[in-house]
């Protein structure tokens, strides 16, 4: 049973910093409190202090800088699924956050949460490893950052040391011929944890060549992750029928491989060819749509 | 213990809490609030659902000390004086009330969905409730109410 | 004005207090001076135990730790047969059997205090097969034999219907334990008043039978028990064996002071039945035609600990196993079984629920065989109005099951539904909209 004996509030980062330095290791972060209380109660979590930020003000924006999107960590879903900035090229990011849990959860819960929360079905991850998002760590000491893909050390383990926090994400803003795109598989509408969840980013040129692409995946490994085997077949080729059908393939035969022995193989090798083929599709049609800027 | 101001139902209080307390049991236990409901524990059904900050939340995630300074709003702040709030009446009319365990819950879904979204299709309208459960309707009555409740609020504007 | 209430949208007396918040479900209540209680649940299956409460006893605020023998009556309830102990004993049956319960100040020194509760299991075999269990050697989990109640059909010549057969489809169906997950845990308040009548007020689905059980265990006479049912938070079968309406009885007599529990949802989930999981043998045979001959079966339902309606369930299973469809050779085994599993009660359909993912599979089986579309081999053997069922049930009132079928077959083939449909949702439709003109004028 969790017993908790101080609670802070802090109105800036500096008094944010100075309680993680005063609770030390009893202390946790709670923003949305969406999966805090929920494994308090469980057991699962015994800190003795929780440090809140959900009215960290500093913590919450989503921006543009020189060609950057920077989304701070105590942003909510519902920020992100309301705002235009997700509405073009980008849209699979909100797809994702469009994904979790309900509305009660999506106003509540944030996606640094869902980041350090470090489950392998956070449905807002695929999407920002697909996008090459390089996560920032605040400390007294100052920033860190690194790739949010490093940021992962196994299922529930993020690279944060005492003292530090997640502050905000950042990826390139998409350009012309890019897209991101996404789609889950629950077992039902809401409220559901993904079995699986993919993200496809894409650059495609005019003459259909692929110039780059990323395919991150949820619910299929200790973490969210990057599927570069895929990535490889399709990286540098020219966009055909015959390829999709070739990478959806090459798809099954990776779960496979990664899943041997699970209870789930049949059934996860099975859906991932439709799921990815659904989220590449998507994906595509972002890249070629036209906008006047090239950016949206 | 931790003294907290708060405006719950329109009316500045001022509460003692208890660090493990979440805002549903101060809500219940504090101000005897008791329309709002606890029934998972763990944000699945929503009953529990209040606004905050005029955003649906489940009281049962959000500790009692993260609420110091907010607005809150329960099932027992809709309508006003006697009159009741016109989806709490399209619930009655249209026979969206059974047991009545997930109603506090689910009105409240409503009106944060129709604050946002006045005229709100069928598909909206269940996305907006997707985080309440009712386990007696089978939620035809309750997407019906929220419709009629839509449609007499833009009558009636 | 007429009194008309057959057609008519008639509005619920609680909706009011209901939409407000102001109905009062039972953890909503709350009495001067109160204690709570928590239970200690059995984390195994099927075994023997001791406990020791003294550490729990000593924790500041726990004023006791009930165990079954502060029970002053009979240690037992059960809605059918009294097999449930309020309290174990000696020996749990399954996950969740209750073995103590703490009273204390609040509701968190109780819930800590079970913590400090020391149970020494010494495990049994257990079985959670009911096939298994109906094995002689099998871990017997009340008396003698697992086997609760058998019921048989014996109709006409079953094994001379399937040798003239033109086809025969036989499987094995099953279906899988289902919790109601009524919205609101059981909750409930007991008190004593001045004269010594014991009051307890639960969310139950049976006053009356839980007044009898109650006075059971406390040695009372039902006269001095009273049941108050507040405001239920759904039901669905699932509130029909008593979970902690005696505890609250025996603690409130004890300890002259008002108690309070408050089950979680996941106490909620061990603490009340479930629908029986079912496994359904069946063999249909049929005449070149699509004419049922005959159908065998051997349904065996897991009843779990306890039996609860098992007797009422699975007899309700075998006979609603032909499905709605006139059968002239009928053979039916239906069992119900004790195993260590959750145990199982009733829930929507007490029983009648199961048998159709059997007999309609099997239907469609057979319309492949023969080649023939799934409605019509459905409509050539339906009830109708004079139709005898298995058990020899002459249906005389109204059997619409054939307009049923047209309306699914126009709704699945988009086809315009027969006009006797559409004129009762015109009907309808007309009503309702002369019901929002009045709504509309009064509230302009």
């Amino acid at each position: 049973m969790y017993d908790i004996e101080k609670t802070y509030k802090p109105r800036s980062i500096s008094s944010l910093l100075d309680a993680m330095e005063e609770t030390g290791q009893e202390g946790k972060i709670i923003a949305g409190g969406t999966d805090v209380v929920v494994k308090l109660r469980d057991g699962a979590l015994t800190s003795k202090a929780l440090i809140d930020i959900s009215g960290l003000k500093e913590m919450q924006f989503i921006r543009e800088i020189e060609g950057k999107v920077q989304i701070g960590a105590g942003t909510t879903f519902s920020d992100i699924e309301e705002h235009d900035l997700f509405d073009g090229r980008l849209k699979g990011l909100k797809e994702g956050a469009m994904e979790v849990g309900s509305p009660q959860i999506r106003n509540a819960g944030t996606l640094g949460g869902n980041i350090c929360n470090a489950s392998p079905a956070a449905d807002t991850v695929p999407p920002l490893l697909a996008l090459d998002t390089t996560v920032v760590l605040c400390s007294k000491k100052g920033l860190r950052s690194m790739k949010l893909e490093e940021f992962f050390l196994g299922k529930g383990k993020v690279d944060l040391v005492p003292g530090e926090f997640l502050y905000y994400i950042e990826f390139e803003q998409m350009t012309r011929e890019q897209g991101l795109g996404f789609e889950k598989l629950g077992p039902r509408k809401a409220l559901a944890i993904s079995k699986i969840c993919t993200a496809v980013f894409i650059d495609l040129d005019q003459d259909l060549m692929i110039n780059n692409i990323r395919i991150a995946n949820g619910s299929l490994g200790p973490n969210s992750l990057r599927e570069r085997e895929v990535e490889n077949i399709l990286k540098g080729e020219k966009l055909t029928e015959a390829l999709k059908e070739k990478a959806q393939i090459k798809f099954k035969e990776v779960i496979n491989r990664r899943l041997k022995g699970r209870r789930d193989v049949d059934f996860k090798e099975e859906a991932i060819r439709g799921i990815f083929r659904e989220a590449l599709e998507k994906s595509i049609e972002r890249a070629m749509e036209k906008s006047k800027e090239g950016i949206q | 213990m931790k003294t907290i101001n708060l405006k719950i139902n329109g009316r500045k209080r001022q509460i003692e809490i208890e660090e493990n307390e979440r805002l549903l049991d101060i809500i219940r236990e504090g101000f005897h609030l008791t329309g709002t409901k606890e029934g998972c524990g763990e944000g699945e059904c929503g009953a529990c659902s209040v606004l905050l900050n005029g955003k649906l939340v489940n009281a049962c995630m959000i500790m009692a000390f993260q609420a110091e300074d907010s607005e809150v709003i329960t099932i027992e702040g809709l309508g006003e004086n006697e009159k009741l709030d016109p989806i709490q009446q399209a619930f009655i009319d249209t026979g969206a009330v059974q047991c009545g365990f997930c109603t506090p819950g689910m009105v409240l879904s409503a009106k944060a969905l129709l604050m946002k979204n006045p005229t709100p299709t069928k598909q909206e309208i269940r996305r907006g409730i997707s985080g309440n459960l009712c386990r007696c309707t089978g939620y035809e009555k309750i997407v019906e109410a929220v419709e009629l409740a839509a449609k007499r609020i833009a009558e009636t504007d | 004005m007429a009194f008309k209430v057959i057609g008519e949208n008639v509005l619920r007396v609680d909706g009011h207090t209901k939409v407000t918040g102001g109905a009062k479900y039972p953890a909503d209540l709350a009495l001067e001076n109160m204690l709570y209680g928590k239970t200690l649940r059995s984390t195994k299956a099927h075994a023997n135990f001791t406990i020791d409460t003294k550490k729990a006893e000593n924790i500041h605020g726990v004023v006791g730790v009930l165990t079954a023998k502060d029970i002053p009556g009979k240690n037992c309830h059960g809605v059918l047969f009294k097999d449930h102990e309020a309290i174990c004993e000696s020996r749990v049956r399954r996950i969740g059997d209750p073995m103590a319960v703490v009273i204390a100040e609040s509701e968190r020194i109780a819930e800590k205090a079970l913590e400090s509760i020391e149970v020494a299991y010494e495990e049994l075999a257990a079985v959670f097969d009911p096939e298994e269990a109906m094995k002689e050697e099998a871990p017997k989990i009340h008396g003698e034999d697992n086997t609760v109640f058998h019921f048989k059909i014996r109709r006409g010549n079953v094994d001379k219907a399937f040798e003239e057969a033109a086809v025969i489809v036989e499987d094995t169906y099953y279906t899988g334990a289902v919790d109601h997950a009524f919205l609101q845990p059981e909750a409930g308040i007991a008190y004593e008043e001045e004269d010594g009548t014991l009051t307890v007020i639960a969310a139950t689905q049976y006053p009356h039978f839980d007044r009898m059980d109650i006075a059971g265990a406390m040695g009372m006479e039902e006269e001095e028990i009273r049941i108050i049912n507040p405001a239920v938070g759904g039901a669905f079968g699932g509130r029909e064996d008593l979970t902690l309406q005696i505890h609250l009885a025996v603690a409130a007599k004890k300890f002259k002071r008002p108690i309070k529990m408050v089950y979680d949802r996941k106490e909620s989930f061990l603490a009340h039945c479930k629908r029986h999981p079912i496994t359904m043998h069946c063999k249909t045979a049929a005449d070149k035609d699509g004419k049922l001959l005959a159908l065998k079966t051997r349904i065996v339902g897991d009843t779990g600990a306890y039996a609860s309606w098992a007797v009422n369930v699975l007899r309700k299973a075998g006979v609603h196993i032909t499905g709605p469809y006139e059968i002239p050779n009928v053979w039916v085994d239906s069992y119900a079984v004790y195993t260590n599993n959750p145990f199982a009660g009733a829930m929507r359909g007490f029983g009648a629920t199961q048998p159709p993912i059997a007999h309609e599979q099997q239907m469609d089986r057979i319309a492949e065989k023969l080649g023939m579309d799934p409605f019509s081999i459905r409509r050539k053997n339906l009830f109708t109005l004079g139709s005898k069922t298995a058990t020899e049930q002459v249906l005389r009132e109204s059997v619409p099951l054939g307009r049923c079928l047209d309306a699914l077959e126009a709704a699945m083939n988009e086809k315009p539904l027969p006009d006797e449909n559409i004129n009762y949702l015109e009907d309808l439709k007309e009503r309702q909209a002369k019901k929002e003109g009045a709504w509309n004028e009064k509230n302009r």
